[in-house]
């Protein structure tokens, strides 16, 4: 080699070990915040550990998994976290799309809107939890307007509904699907903005030109430029979503019944109800397993869609 | 002046070396620095808390750290006690007191001084929450057992004198009163006369539920803890929760919202609905008309002026049959823990007894404060015998029933068994099923009957 060759190699080389050095404190905090607890949960989970007897800690393999998914109540609770996935995604995705379009025009006031539009992710999720049964429960003000007006909405509707509350299952959960939008749609709001003040004007006064209409603009023009953010959002919003705890936790605790047993829930209640501390970190393990296989079904799925931008 | 790498780090060295010495040298300098005793609690009144720890301080002598926890208790105790955190004391409340146990965070004091000294004047069920196989744990911090509340006034609108006794009764009154359209004192109609307490909550929760049960003298497990419903006497258990069921959606006289509403003593105050289970400290709190538009409204409309009227009565809960009387009784109380400094163990003892017995001067010192300012109750007979108090409990309450039901009181029979906790997570949302018509009584108590007997097995294999 030739020794210009072999000083630039041994050059690079020590450049390398220097970075490598240099990184290497961060490197061993994150191996031990993340990694270290990561691996204990998972030694957790393939044992026997129940706080209420803390010296039993019996190997057991994988009979946690095999009890929880044996068990109807994960299967329960993985139905609920779909169906507030499956609702809650879309409409988030949907609803800030059109925030966004709207916010993206020229008006006067629009700095103080788009300002007013971060305050429901500025929120704690327990505080919305507790703001959204003050307006649902007993009292509040949905709950006042419509027992008022239940034999009104039956006579409309043709139904025979006895009451529409936090008491009825379908009104609870969905109204903590509505809440979990309502501070979601900021957060989407603001990816979508950024994207939408990327896209060349030159090609919206091209599609003017050859005369495309304003709904064929904005599918073949805004939205595969949006495709990428809209992945993003909907990778981050479904774990989101999957693993709200929160919101329940504040709106309403799992009840009526089983109706808002979500997954992250009900490990909850494994860990601190129960002190089943191996099965619950079995439980984090099967979240963790779903929401990785969502992400990486969505990655799959929009990638290549998306990569309009490069 | 310029200094070198060289010059800069012997310094440093130097620095550090004195700081160091400086440091060990004020340590040593104070062998005999008393370490305070830890005690921990939740966040309820602490002025009022560290007040009495004051008093004991001044009175005895032993400082005391006092901690306040705040959010959910169980859960973060349960993360102190796993990073065994030093503390001497805390506050107990009789859900968790057996899993604390089992887990080894609480300590028994049967081996301290006086230790029985206590036992004979505590009501039984205080007695029967504070121990465990045989050992003392707990001294009182308050107690309480659940009462039936009417409000009086709207009972007599509708033209009774007195709640009723049995269920059935209840349902006639309260049909009427529907019938009647009785009105709130902030002019709301009171669509539903009844409210009861079956939210849920992992730790606490459907009080309400045991409440009934017992009002009606039901047993639910027997001597070994399996449970006897739904098949037990006269299917009593299956025909409460049929009569609750029946409430709600048939007379449409207990208000759905029981399951989701926490707050019954406010809506109680307000007027909001006739009839209600709360604890018996309450009662004080809505007949005072400080918190309560019902009192105040009664109060005015007579242009009297005084702080209490016994407007929302109490009475036994309404049972199946005439005769039948029982309550639910529970206790917060505070422990030893394990964690306890072995050379602490006399001081804390000390405070243990200042707070849940007696101070040095022989008197329930911070029990009759907790009753005086707070109504909290007590667990000792003698103190029902104090003329302050009764004369106290007179202005909000009925002394009589008082008496009785402390003696009628019974702790949830499964409390102390080691899978109360995996039963308190699976029959809340259970019940609330069969309350929502989801599953019928019988059907809900058999899959809670069957899960029982499936938790005492797993606990049984785990020895």
């Amino acid at each position: 080699m030739p020794p210009k060759l072999r000083s630039d190699h041994i050059q690079q080389r020590a450049n390398h070990v220097f970075a490598l050095v240099m990184n290497l404190p961060a490197l061993t905090l994150i191996l031990l915040l993340i990694g270290y607890p990561v691996i204990v949960s998972l030694w957790t989970s393939l044992h026997r550990y129940n706080l209420r007897r803390p010296d039993t800690f019996d190997f057991v393999g994988l009979m946690n998994y095999v009890t929880i998914l044996t068990n109807h109540d994960f299967w329960h609770s993985i139905g609920v976290s779909f169906y507030f996935t499956a609702v809650s995604v879309p409409l988030t995705i949907l609803i800030a799309l059109g925030i966004a379009l709207l916010f993206n025009q020229e008006f006067t006031g629009r700095g103080v809107f788009r300002a007013l539009l971060l305050i429901p992710w500025a929120v704690p999720g327990v505080v919305n939890g507790l703001m959204w049964m003050g307006l649902l429960g007993k009292h509040g003000a949905f709950d006042t307007i419509i027992s008022n007006n239940i034999e009104l909405f039956n006579k409309l509707l043709g139904t025979n509904i006895d009451y529409i509350g936090m008491a009825s299952p379908v009104v609870a959960l969905n109204a903590a699907v509505a809440a979990h939008i309502w501070k979601n749609v900021p957060f989407a709001c603001i990816i979508f903005l950024a994207a939408l003040q990327g896209i060349p004007s030159e090609q919206y006064r091209a599609a003017r030109i050859d005369g495309a209409s304003t709904w064929k603009r904005f599918l073949h023009l805004t939205l595969p430029w949006l495709l990428h953010p809209i992945m993003i959002v909907a990778i981050l919003t479904t774990m989101n979503s999957f693993r709200v705890f929160d919101l329940i936790f504040a709106l309403t605790g799992g009840g009526p019944g089983d109706a808002t047993y979500v997954i992250a829930w009900q490990t909850y209640k494994e860990a601190f109800g129960r002190l089943n501390f191996g099965g619950a970190n079995a439980y984090s393990y099967l979240i963790t397993i779903i929401t990785m296989t969502l992400a990486i079904v969505y990655i799959r799925l929009l990638y290549r869609r998306g990569s309009v931008q490069g | 002046m310029v200094v070198d790498r060289r010059q800069f780090l012997r310094h440093s060295a130097l620095a550090t070396m004195g700081l160091t010495s400086g440091l060990l040298g004020c340590r040593q300098s104070d062998p005999e620095r008393v370490t305070p005793l830890v005690f921990k609690g939740w966040p309820y009144e602490p002025d009022l808390v560290k007040e009495n720890i004051e008093f004991f301080t001044d009175q005895i002598g032993i400082d005391v750290d006092y901690e306040m926890v705040s959010g959910n208790y169980h859960d973060k105790m349960v993360a102190l006690f796993l990073a065994q955190s030093r503390m001497d004391c805390c506050y107990v409340r009789d859900d968790d007191f057996a899993e604390w146990v089992e887990a080894g965070w609480l300590r028994p004091f049967d081996d301290l001084p006086k230790a029985e000294s206590y036992q004979n004047d505590l009501y039984d069920y205080n007695m029967e929450s504070m121990s465990y196989q045989g050992h003392s744990y707990g001294l009182p911090y308050y107690t309480d057992f659940t009462v039936w509340i009417y409000n009086s006034e709207m009972l007599a609108q509708a033209g009774f004198s007195q709640s009723a006794r049995t269920l059935d009764e209840l349902t006639e009154q309260a049909v009427k009163i529907k019938e009647r359209s009785i009105r709130s004192p902030d002019g709301q109609r009171i669509e539903y006369p009844i409210l009861l307490g079956f939210r849920q909550s992992p730790g606490m929760g459907f009080g309400d539920w045991w409440a009934l049960n017992y009002g009606s003298e039901v047993q639910l497990f027997d001597d070994e803890l399996n449970p006897i419903f739904p098949d037990d006497t006269d299917r009593q258990a299956e025909r409460i929760l049929q009569w609750i069921v029946d409430g709600i959606h048939k007379y449409r006289i207990i208000d759905i919202n029981s399951l989701t509403l926490g707050r019954i003593r406010e809506n109680t105050a307000a007027g909001r609905q006739v009839y209600c289970l709360l604890s018996k400290y309450d009662v004080e709190w809505i007949n005072n008309r400080k918190n309560s538009a019902v009192v105040d409204t009664y109060l005015a409309d007579r242009n009297l002026d005084q702080s209490h009227a016994k407007v929302l009565k109490m009475a036994p809960i309404p049972s199946l049959e005439t005769g039948q009387q029982g309550t639910l009784g529970w206790t917060r109380m505070y422990c030893l823990t394990a964690h306890c400094n072995p050379d602490k163990v006399l001081d804390a003892w000390q405070l243990l007894q200042f707070l849940g017995g007696k101070d040095r001067n022989g008197e329930y010192y911070t029990a009759k404060q907790w009753f005086r300012l707070r109504g909290l109750g007590f667990a000792y007979r003698s103190l029902m015998e104090d003329p302050e108090i009764i004369a106290q409990m007179e202005r909000w309450g009925d002394v009589g029933l008082i008496k009785t039901m402390s003696k009628v009181a019974r702790i949830r029979e499964n409390i102390k068994s080691p899978w109360f906790p995996d039963f308190n997570v699976y029959y809340q949302p259970e019940i609330q099923k069969i309350l929502l018509r989801q599953q019928s009584p019988r059907d809900g108590l058999g899959r809670i009957a069957k899960r029982c007997q499936q938790f005492k097995l797993e606990w049984q294999s785990m020895g």
